[in-house]
């Protein structure tokens, strides 16, 4: 049981970190949309890559949002999912922290959202699933 | 008795799991997660792989004595002019004056190398020249050795004009290397060891001051004259002659070249090293929290126990 109360610390702080990088990159929507394109470019290209940012941060946000609820309801004991969950966030954390500070290109972002946001969300969401319909035990 | 620790020994539990577990997945993400990340920072720092790199040497220079002068004199369209090149002396006709010319070479610190050339040149004038503005073009043989070997010819131009007459130009600067590309750090490079002026030629155009450092200035790899001051002396219309000394300093030259395949490895290998070892730490504190409290299942082999069974 210690071992999992220190485990829940930890993903829930990773889960924080990861959530107060993504919201300071929505802040900072315009200057990153700007940093990510040609120093030549069109109106239309600065809408565009607005609109994909906006896209990408809100579906971070949303999985994430929807893991919080997760982590605080079902799976919080569940130490596999806390290892993947830690892992995940942690990882694009500090890689976001870096794509804040470099202002790389805004690829990233979807790469991040593919290896760091989709599988914690949806092993969270088998957990559930196995946890609601078939009545298994959360951990 | 005191007893003081003379040896100390860890004992190895082994936690042993499936292939296919998830303890296996997860020391499969700890080791890629380990090996990739340093590499990940290395290269996003910059400077992983050094594209180029310097070096300081003194170049073997001598001055192969080859000479092409020029000076202007105040009536118009009227020059006098002087080289080393027999075919251009012939098409000179009246504008040619043999002048009386001494160089010599100097190693100040007798290492074998030139350091200094001291170059001096009086052309003497009638009375009623008077000297408006003098072009100077010698050459150079240039030798580098430390690592490619490389040859070329270059060129030092002085070139200098007054609405005074003059009776004396004094030039004193530094032969440097001009590179435009980064040298190979191996073998030999004889790109340029090519004529500045081709003497041969019988044609105007090979001896067209213009056109020789248009030509010249294609070279990716060149010398020129450099941190030069000049000074013209103003002269009574009465001098007659017009003196050039020239002091060109042979100084050492820092050289941009290639690293080769085995500088480029240790310097990302000590780069990538440096920043593995915190991880390697990092990731078997880790792996040490997961298995020794069974976060993963794991049948664990404590040695001390199986000795005891």
């Amino acid at each position: 049981m210690q071992v999992v109360r220190k485990l829940f610390a930890i993903r829930f702080l990773s889960l924080t970190a990861h959530s107060i990088i993504l919201i300071l990159i929505f802040w900072a929507k315009e200057e990153t949309a700007l940093t990510c394109l040609p120093y030549v470019n069109s109106e239309v290209e600065l809408k565009t890559q607005n609109i994909k940012l906006t896209v990408a941060l809100s579906l971070s946000l949303g999985l994430l949002g929807f893991e919080l609820v997760g982590f605080f309801s079902i799976s919080l004991l569940n130490a596999t999912q806390s290892l993947l969950s830690i892992t995940s966030h942690v990882i694009a954390a500090i890689t976001l922290t870096f794509f804040l500070f470099d202002q790389v290109e805004c690829n990233l972002l979807w790469w991040l959202f593919g290896f760091c946001s989709i599988p914690p969300a949806i092993s969270e969401l088998a957990i559930i699933i196995a946890v609601l319909a078939f009545n298994r035990k959360p951990f | 008795m005191a007893l003081i620790d003379v040896h100390c020994a860890p004992l190895l539990v082994r936690y042993r799991a499936g292939i296919f577990s998830r303890a296996s997945l997860f020391t499969l993400a700890c080791l890629l997660l380990t090996c990739i990340c340093p590499l990940l920072i290395a290269y996003r720092s910059h400077g992983l792989w050094p594209r180029t790199a310097s070096y300081v040497e003194q170049p073997r220079v001598t001055f192969r004595h080859e000479v092409l002068l020029m000076l202007h004199l105040q009536q118009s369209d009227q020059f006098l002019a002087w080289s080393t090149f027999q075919n251009l002396n012939g098409m000179l006709g009246d504008s040619l004056r043999i002048p009386l010319v001494k160089a010599n070479e100097e190693d100040r610190n007798r290492d074998g190398k030139f350091d200094v050339l001291h170059f001096s040149l009086e052309m003497p004038l009638a009375s009623s020249e008077v000297v408006l503005s003098a072009d100077l073009l010698l050459t150079f043989s240039y030798q580098l050795h430390r690592m490619a070997t490389v040859k070329l010819q270059g060129m030092m131009y002085a070139s200098h004009s007054s609405p005074l007459p003059g009776s004396e130009l004094h030039v004193n600067g530094d032969l440097m290397l001009t590179q435009r590309q980064p040298l190979p750090h191996r073998g030999l490079d004889v790109r340029y060891d090519v004529a500045v002026i081709n003497g041969s030629s019988p044609f105007t155009e090979a001896y067209d001051i213009p056109l020789i450092i248009r030509a010249y200035q294609e070279r990716n790899v060149t010398t020129r004259l450099d941190n030069s001051v000049k000074v013209w002396r103003v002269g009574s219309e009465a001098s007659n002659s017009f003196r050039i000394a020239v002091l060109l300093r042979y100084p050492e030259q820092t050289i941009v070249y290639q690293p080769g395949f085995w500088e480029m490895m240790k310097a990302g290998w000590v780069q990538y090293v440096s920043i593995l070892l915190p991880f390697i730490w990092l990731f078997t504190r880790i792996k040490d929290f997961v298995f020794q409290n069974q976060v993963l299942s794991t049948i664990p082999k404590h040695p001390v126990k199986q000795h005891h069974a």
